[in-house]
């Protein structure tokens, strides 16, 4: 049974390693594959600054709100082990600013320490009159993509650099089941016009004496395309551009200016920081993610693909609900094939 | 009288504090700091210095509660400005854990400090050996940052500092006109004061970016405070110890500890050892006294004792000792009147 994962990003390489968790010792003859054409440190994780925490308005159905907790309860689970630090996974607390009263968030209980601000902190952010307190976990993809990728190396998982042009390329080549975590360019591989880039860009500071993150919302711009501030492990990660459409992964000095500008403002402590990296990335956004089984017709027969993208800005943040998610259905094709009895003719 | 000239004894961040609130409340002083060590050698370097406020009980509640609103009110106003970096001064959050449930649920600064509840039962969770907790923002100074940035401030008004070991406050009369005794647990030899005395206390310094909270257990045993580039793992509380070297044995304790409420701190790195007397006192001495030696009078004010809570009081108490200072240079200018009739 060969089971190709296409795309090594955090969906791609979490849901291999999750795949490979639940099923190698099921299934003997598993063979798992990962094919790819960026690895870390070069995919879009990578440049996320990588906060657990969902959109703060909800359109978000009810599958995504678990798979959001799913997530949260799985990366808390493993805060006290060992690899901890080796996995990037840390907890950072932090502030969510509005302009005007809005209601609590669906993730308010699976955060920790959840509450309203004081208008004594409120104080610190002129401009903004309601917020939000709470504790959450940070996950560094600089770290946890190297980490699943050694899990999976252990595990005798193989890894592929390519670039894959088709389902059938892989399918026809004897692989059984593709799944499919290509994020923003799986277009490529199937047309999805509900599919489109938000082009984000992060300046990358060295202000160690931010302990906290702070973002803002902006009633009218849009989700993460107001201010926010991040401190990772290393660096602070300053954004609030989201823009849709726009395919460049250039940087531009607009929007550099725009984010140094609004995060000054918004963090006046920043000003004496120290600018180390600046990083410009696509956002795989779509109305919800695609997550399901489809069987895939072309030209020399058929191919049993799991689609698993289209996380937005949210990935990390999902990505282990996902996995489980994708476990699953590959659990419904092992079943069916399982039924059918003959292994499939290799030619 | 011509510009009163003011010696304040002691560059830890009481003495700084000190002389930075005199330097502003009297225009017309001159304002001199001695010290036999500044930065990075004082007391206040070795401690985390975070605005949690130790309880000291011989001076009323509400004077505590004045002094500690007047310093985290100061310190905030700086955390949120451009000048936050220079002076290390930043907010922090975290959780405060107890093993058994504290006589007093609400500690007289929980109201000071920004947030202050009571942990939920899922953030207990993470600490399996305690049962109570609470949970609040407040703001941590790092020094050496803080005191060099005291520093810089007081050599912008043109107060000089000099390294001196004072050993008698008499020595100085003839130069100064008040003596502001900032001497921390020098006091002891200084003045003789057998009812200060020195708590000792080793910390670690380690560097550890990814904690970003405080913890610390109720019982002052035991904490963790990141700072801007090094986390402070703590403590100890030995009374009456003056033993200023590093104990291995301690530092292994030390470490377990704060291991055991945050375990990822198995992975620190670059750990040195540090060890700082804090100058305990029922209370903080905070008067003033007139020296006489035949003819010759010196005043004084006191400012020492803070014990475990100088960072959390020396604001407030820098202000009080400022307007010691005041009544001191309003009497003196009223004797000086008199003697010329």
């Amino acid at each position: 049974m060969r089971v190709a994962v296409i795309g090594a990003g955090v969906i791609g390489l979490s849901t291999a390693l999750c795949i490979h968790e639940q099923y190698h010792s099921l299934v003997p003859a598993l063979e798992l594959e990962v094919y790819a054409d960026r690895y870390t440190p070069h995919t879009t994780s990578d440049g996320a600054a990588g906060l657990w925490q969902p959109y703060a308005s909800d359109h978000s159905n009810l599958q995504e709100i678990l798979w959001n907790k799913e997530t949260f309860d799985h990366l808390l689970g493993h805060l006290g082990s060992p690899a901890a630090k080796e996995m990037g996974l840390f907890l950072i607390s932090g502030y969510n600013l509005f302009t005007q009263p809005v209601p609590d968030p669906s993730w308010k209980n699976i955060v920790l320490g959840f509450r309203n601000l004081t208008p004594k902190e409120l104080e610190l952010f002129p401009g903004y009159s309601y917020g939000w307190f709470n504790t959450a976990l940070m996950l560094e993809c600089r770290s946890y993509l190297p980490w699943l990728s050694n899990r999976l190396t252990q595990r005798g998982v193989k890894f592929f650099q390519k670039k894959v042009e088709s389902f059938q390329e892989v399918s026809g080549d004897g692989v059984d089941v593709v799944i499919n975590c290509t994020g923003l360019r799986a277009g490529e591989l199937q047309p999805d016009p509900e599919l489109q880039p938000g082009r984000g860009q992060i300046i990358k500071v060295r202000a160690p004496w931010v302990k906290h993150f702070v973002i803002t919302h902006a009633t009218d711009s849009g989700v993460y395309n107001s201010p926010y501030v991040i401190p990772g492990s290393e660096l602070t990660a300053l954004g609030g551009i989201n823009q849709r459409g726009n395919w460049s992964e250039e940087n531009s000095t607009q929007d550099h200016k725009t984010i140094w500008e609004n995060c000054c403002r918004l963090l006046p402590t920043l000003q004496k920081a120290k600018i180390v990296e600046e990083w410009s990335g696509l956002r795989p956004t779509r109305p919800r993610v695609r997550l399901e089984r489809e069987t895939v017709q072309h030209g020399h027969g058929q191919a049993e693909v799991i689609h698993n993208y289209g996380h937005g800005g949210f990935g990390i943040t999902i990505h282990w609900g996902c996995a489980m998610a994708a476990a699953r259905l590959l659990g419904t094709i092992l079943q069916e094939k399982k039924l059918a009895g003959q292994p499939r003719p290799r030619l | 009288m011509a510009a009163p000239k003011v010696a304040v004894i002691g560059a830890g961040v009481i003495g700084l504090s000190t002389a930075l609130c005199i330097v502003e409340t009297c225009p017309g002083c001159s304002v001199t700091v001695l010290a036999d060590q500044f930065s990075p050698n004082t007391t206040s370097d070795v401690a985390a210095g975070i605005l949690i406020p130790h309880t000291y009980p011989g001076t009323p509640i509400h004077v505590q509660k004045q002094w500690f609103k007047e310093t985290f009110t100061y310190l905030f106003a700086i955390s949120n400005s451009a000048e936050a970096s220079e002076a290390g001064i930043h907010l922090i959050s975290g959780w405060q854990v107890f093993k058994n449930t504290p006589k007093e649920e609400l500690p007289f600064w929980s109201d000071v400090v920004l947030g202050f509840r009571l942990m939920s039962e899922a953030e207990l969770q993470k600490f399996p050996q305690h049962r109570f907790g609470q949970a609040f923002t407040t703001l941590k100074c790092d020094c050496p940052p803080y005191l060099l940035w005291l520093q810089k401030r007081l050599k912008a008004t043109g107060v000089q500092m000099y390294t001196r070991k004072v050993a008698d406050l008499w020595e100085l009369h003839s130069e100064y006109n008040i003596v502001v005794n900032c001497a921390g647990i020098g006091a002891h030899q200084l003045v003789g004061d057998e009812k200060l005395f020195p708590v000792r206390g080793q910390v670690l310094k380690v560097h550890a970016p990814w904690v970003k909270n405080f913890i610390r257990d109720g019982d002052g045993s035991t904490y963790i405070y990141p700072g801007v580039h090094k986390v402070t793992l703590g403590g100890t509380r030995e009374q009456e110890s003056w033993s200023l070297s590093p104990d291995p044995g301690t530092t292994k304790d030390i470490f377990d500890r704060c291991c055991s409420l945050e375990p990822s701190l198995h992975r620190a790195q670059d750990i040195t050892v540090r060890v700082g007397l804090r100058p305990s006192r029922q209370s903080v001495r905070l008067q003033r006294e007139v020296l006489s030696q035949g003819g010759d009078k010196l005043s004084v004010v006191h400012n020492y004792g803070h014990g475990a809570g100088g960072f959390s009081m020396h604001r407030g108490t820098a202000k009080e000792a400022a307007r010691l200072v005041g009544d001191c240079i309003a009497a003196l200018q009223d004797s000086s009147s008199r003697a010329k009739l």
